[in-house]
């Protein structure tokens, strides 16, 4: 576009606020066409105003923040007439606040004076006497407070007598008077100097003794109060009168520093500017709309993918990302964003998290009953508490997956036999249990390996195709699972050592040989010979990476069989719970203590286990899931936008 | 409510994934087999250390980057110890700064030496460097974290030299560090306090052995440029420790956890016993990364583990270009 046209588009831009903005000195296919825009000055001064007009607001009282809501100027703002509306306001409000601020200052002396004769009110002796003691040595003066044990500490074995203000001064510091010997004097020095200790004088002018002294200033402190609320009034009244005023400058010029600042990321060469910045593609039609209202033809528009982007290829750009996930699994985000945001072209992880975090919840914590109390309080908060929303829609999907998984099991709070498993039962099938927790565990490591292979095509990386968790680890990691099952199923033709040695041999060969491989390619393209250490330290490295890869494809499967583990421990607590009530209902009223027991297990169970199930599914999710294809470290969508008519904020 | 999980499920796994990157004893033994300086850097860059090496950066750089790299993991109130805690190489650098400036080094002479703070830096070093005078330095860091501790130490300037400059802000970050535990729900904050304890403990000997027997200060100073805060070392042990002049260790330590150091502290001073006694921060730190996963001992943990180790590896360096034997050396680290 052309560089007179900058402000108005760019003001467009932000009014639409869906250009995250790039930083044209982060581009470098740009480096040499366009310079960076030269902001500093303007900003200095957009921020000078900006100082101004906040030191007017707290001078009025008016609150800190900038009002959000309101309309966008339609061009710069001229920050002369604004400077000048400012310095009248204050011309008009300052007598008042220097007024107020003297009397403040009065009542800080006095205050401080009192302090400082109420440290010494314990003494009892008329302060001009003070000045002239014979036998002792009198320190008195402020310290910080939290150097205040470290003195009494460092001084219990001198003898002295510590008199300390109650309340500390407003800048920390506690005002303490110390009497000491004259022959303890240069310890009690050394003591005082090491902790920061500022000596303060005796008070000066004022004689009798301290609580002669301090009904008297009492006395002065409240006619400075009263005269204080009298000043208050008054800049109340200005405050009144100018704060809708101050409150659509300050706004206008927050605005004015925002876009200043994103100038600052744009370019421009004599004549034509350049923006750069990210905008979801289904967002591209509304941003080329506004920008073509403004512009019409006079403007060229690139649309580019981002990986046809040396800079984005090359990693020096990041591309921000927007998560956009439908309501019920965007609750699910914030386990996502606790990793680290995906990076751009890496797999959004947040379905297929929220899918097996469920299933997984659902599987250990099966019971029809427990899983629809789950969704109530679920449902409670989501109606009371709007802060804790998305709390509220996980707590109710776990409560329907558990609900699912308790048709699953025919457990009703535990009672098994008000409804027909329409699977299995836990305690009595333990052995199926395993084997499907197994399973699940294979096929969500598959998908980790097949979404780090998605992720190494879509980013062209060949090192991450090839690498640790890459192809071939996941087809030998296939392979095993397949062989795996199939001796677990038994029968003719099962899988005996030999044949699963011939079937793995293949794969673990080659990642054996990958690194050294890599290595001679490396050399022949080259055309140097590697160092026979070189070829030793990568050998034993490799082997070493075979054996990390058997025994780890070995125990993160493993680690799986704690989902039937917890499933069978859920059982076992009820097991547990009705044993107390059959216990307890023998006695007499026992059949109310039976059921209070029941409740009572109810209660603990569905706290107790439902907090170990969360936690071992997200450290599945974590460990054994994340760790195979997402790295994270993603940048968030921000785009650039100023408030519209109440839309967005400034 | 928020669950543990929620709180260090990230940062757990964050730790876990940079906790093999750890030397370790025989890492740092096969460090030291390199035959001199330059080749223990280079082997260096093949191992976790190899970022900072290759921006030639101060091997401290390590804990700070790992600091970043986990922070982000942790919300209010846990980042804030964290970053208290990383801060003591913020402390570091304003030490440094105050020598460099007090005697007049040019920054490119001592540049190489910080360690960049990234976004939890409280101030730009480079652009303080150009103080003339401490008290236009203190006066620089007045708006600083930093900045009440430093005006409070100098009026002392005149007298003391810029060393009470640097025990103020040492004293006072250590301070911090411990309020910030103050922020942690009850558990958490008494699993930081046991771990910080025992750093403040060796703290507190380090000091008193170097206040009291090299400087010469008298037993009020000693006492009062020492932390109040610590596991075995209380109140009565510092007093105990600064009332004599050499330092008595045997009657100031016996019955803490340190008892068993009294005779090396007795023959060599505290540097003879620092390895043994970091080794029990490093224990510690270690027992943190064990068991249970979702406190804060995790992040802090680790951070204390790798501190630990970086000071290793400054000894092993320092060791290498003096020629020592690698007995001697390593008998001066302090992984277990």
């Amino acid at each position: 576009m052309l560089t007179s046209d900058l402000e108005r588009t760019a003001r467009a831009i932000a009014t639409h606020g869906v250009l995250h903005l790039l930083d044209i000195r982060q581009w470098t296919e740009t480096t040499g066409a366009v310079r960076p825009f030269d902001v500093g000055a303007r900003l200095r001064e957009v921020q000078e105003v900006a100082d101004q007009l906040s030191g007017l607001a707290a001078l009025l009282g008016l609150p800190r923040e900038i009002e959000p809501d309101g309309d966008v100027g339609e061009g710069p703002i001229e920050l002369a007439p604004v400077r000048e509306r400012s310095a009248a306001i204050d011309a008009e409000v300052r007598a008042v606040v220097r007024r107020r601020a003297e009397l403040e200052d009065a009542a800080a002396q006095l205050s401080k004076l009192q302090g400082s004769v109420r440290a010494l009110a314990p003494i009892g002796l008329p302060i001009e006497r003070l000045r002239d003691l014979r036998y002792v040595s009198l320190a008195s003066g402020l310290l910080p407070a939290r150097n205040t044990q470290r003195l009494r500490e460092s001084v219990a074995r001198t003898p002295h007598l510590l008199m300390m203000a109650e309340r500390p001064q407003p800048d920390g510091r506690v005002l303490v008077t110390v009497l000491t010997l004259h022959a303890d004097q240069e310890a009690m020095d050394r003591a005082l100097r090491s902790v920061q200790f500022e000596p303060v004088p005796l008070p000066m002018g004022v004689t009798g003794t301290p609580t002669e002294v301090l009904a008297e200033l009492d006395g002065q402190l409240e006619q400075v109060r009263e005269r204080l609320h009298a000043v208050d009034a008054d800049r109340a009244a200005f405050a009144e009168r100018y704060g809708p005023e101050i409150a659509v400058l300050r706004r206008l010029v927050e605005q004015e520093r925002l876009l200043v600042e994103a100038r600052g990321r744009m370019g421009a060469s004599e004549r034509i500017a350049v923006v750069a910045g990210w905008v979801p593609a289904v967002l591209a039609p509304r941003l080329e709309q506004a920008i073509r209202a403004v512009l019409g033809a006079r403007c060229v528009l690139e649309w580019r993918d981002p990986i046809s982007l040396d800079d984005v290829r090359r990693g020096r750009i990041p591309v921000p990302i927007l998560l956009r996930n439908p309501a019920l699994i965007r609750p699910f985000e914030r386990l996502v964003r606790n990793y680290g945001l995906p990076r751009y072209n890496e797999v959004e992880p947040t379905a297929v998290v929220a899918v097996a975090f469920l299933t997984m919840f659902g599987f250990m914590f099966g019971d029809v009953g427990q899983g629809l109390v789950l969704f109530a309080i679920g449902y409670f908060i989501y109606l009371r508490m709007f802060r804790y929303r998305d709390y509220a829609l996980i707590l109710m999907e776990c409560g329907v997956f558990a609900t699912l998984f308790g048709f699953l099991y025919g457990s009703v709070f535990g009672v098994e036999h008000w409804l027909p498993a329409l699977w299995l039962r836990p305690m009595q099938d333990m052995e199926r249990l395993m084997r499907t927790a197994i399973a699940f565990g294979i096929a969500f490591l598959s998908l980790g390996f097949i979404l780090n292979l998605v992720n190494a095509i879509r980013a062209r990386d060949a090192a991450a195709l090839w690498g640790r968790n890459g192809l071939l680890f996941a087809v030998g990691y296939w392979i095993a699972a397949g062989l795996a099952i199939r001796r677990a199923w038994g029968g003719p033709g099962a899988v005996t050592m030999g044949s699963a040695l011939v079937w793995l041999l293949p794969p673990l060969v080659m990642i054996l040989l990958r690194e050294p491989a890599a290595l001679v390619w490396k050399s022949i393209r080259g055309r140097t010979w590697p160092g026979a250490t070189e070829i030793m330290a990568l050998t034993v490295q490799s082997v070493v990476e075979v054996l990390d890869t058997v025994v780890s494809a070995i125990s993160n499967t493993a680690t799986f069989i704690r989902l039937a583990a917890f499933a069978l421990s859920h059982a076992g607590l009820f097991l547990a719970t009705f044993s107390v009530a059959d216990a307890l209902a023998r006695t007499s009223g026992g059949t109310v203590w039976a059921a209070i027991a029941i409740v009572l297990g109810n209660v603990v169970i569905i706290a107790l286990e439902g907090l170990i199930v969360s936690i071992q599914s997200i450290r599945l999710e974590y460990y054994e899931f994340f760790s195979k294809f997402y790295s994270g470290g993603g940048e968030e969508y921000r785009p650039l936008r100023l408030a519209s008519s109440g839309t967005g904020r400034v | 409510m928020r669950l543990d999980v929620a709180r260090y499920g990230a940062v757990n796994a964050r730790v876990r994934s940079l906790l093999p990157g750890l030397l370790g004893r025989s890492g740092l033994e096969g460090l030291y087999s390199f035959p001199s300086g330059p080749a223990m850097r280079e082997a260096l860059r093949h191992t976790a250390y190899g970022a900072d090496m290759d921006r030639q950066a101060h091997v401290r750089a390590r804990v700070v980057g790992a600091g970043l790299a986990i922070r982000r993991f942790l919300q209010v109130p846990e980042r804030t110890l964290v970053d208290c805690y990383l801060r003591h190489h913020e402390v570091e650098n304003l030490k440094l700064l105050v020598r460099s400036v007090s005697g007049a080094e040019r920054w490119s002479e001592v540049a190489g030496r910080f360690v960049p703070l990234g976004e939890i830096a409280s101030f730009d070093p480079h652009g303080l460097a150009s103080c003339h005078e401490l008290p236009a330095l203190v006066q620089a860091l007045a708006r600083s974290p930093y900045g009440p501790a430093l005006q409070g130490a100098l009026p002392r300037l005149a007298d003391a030299g810029p060393f009470v400059l640097e025990v103020a802000a040492e004293l006072d970050h250590y301070e911090r560090l411990w309020d910030a535990t103050a922020g942690l729900r009850a558990r958490d904050a008494v699993r930081a306090r046991a771990l910080l304890g025992l750093l403040y403990d060796v703290l507190n000997l380090s000091w008193i052995a170097r206040h009291r027997g090299e400087l010469g200060l008298s037993p009020e100073e000693a006492l009062n440029y020492s932390l109040r805060q610590g596991r075995w070392v209380t109140s009565e042990v510092r007093r105990r420790l600064v009332e004599e002049q050499p330092v008595n260790w045997g009657a100031a330590l016996t019955g803490t956890a340190y008892d068993r150091f009294v005779p090396e502290l007795q023959q060599g001073g505290f540097e003879a016993a620092a390895p043994g006694l970091l080794q029990i921060v490093g224990r510690a730190a270690r027992a943190e990364l064990r068991g249970y996963p979702f406190h804060i001992g995790v992040p802090l943990g680790f951070l204390m583990l790798l501190d630990l180790e970086v000071r290793d590896v400054e000894v092993l360096m320092t060791c290498k270009q003096l020629e020592r034997p690698a007995g001697e050396a390593l008998g001066q680290v302090s992984a277990p």
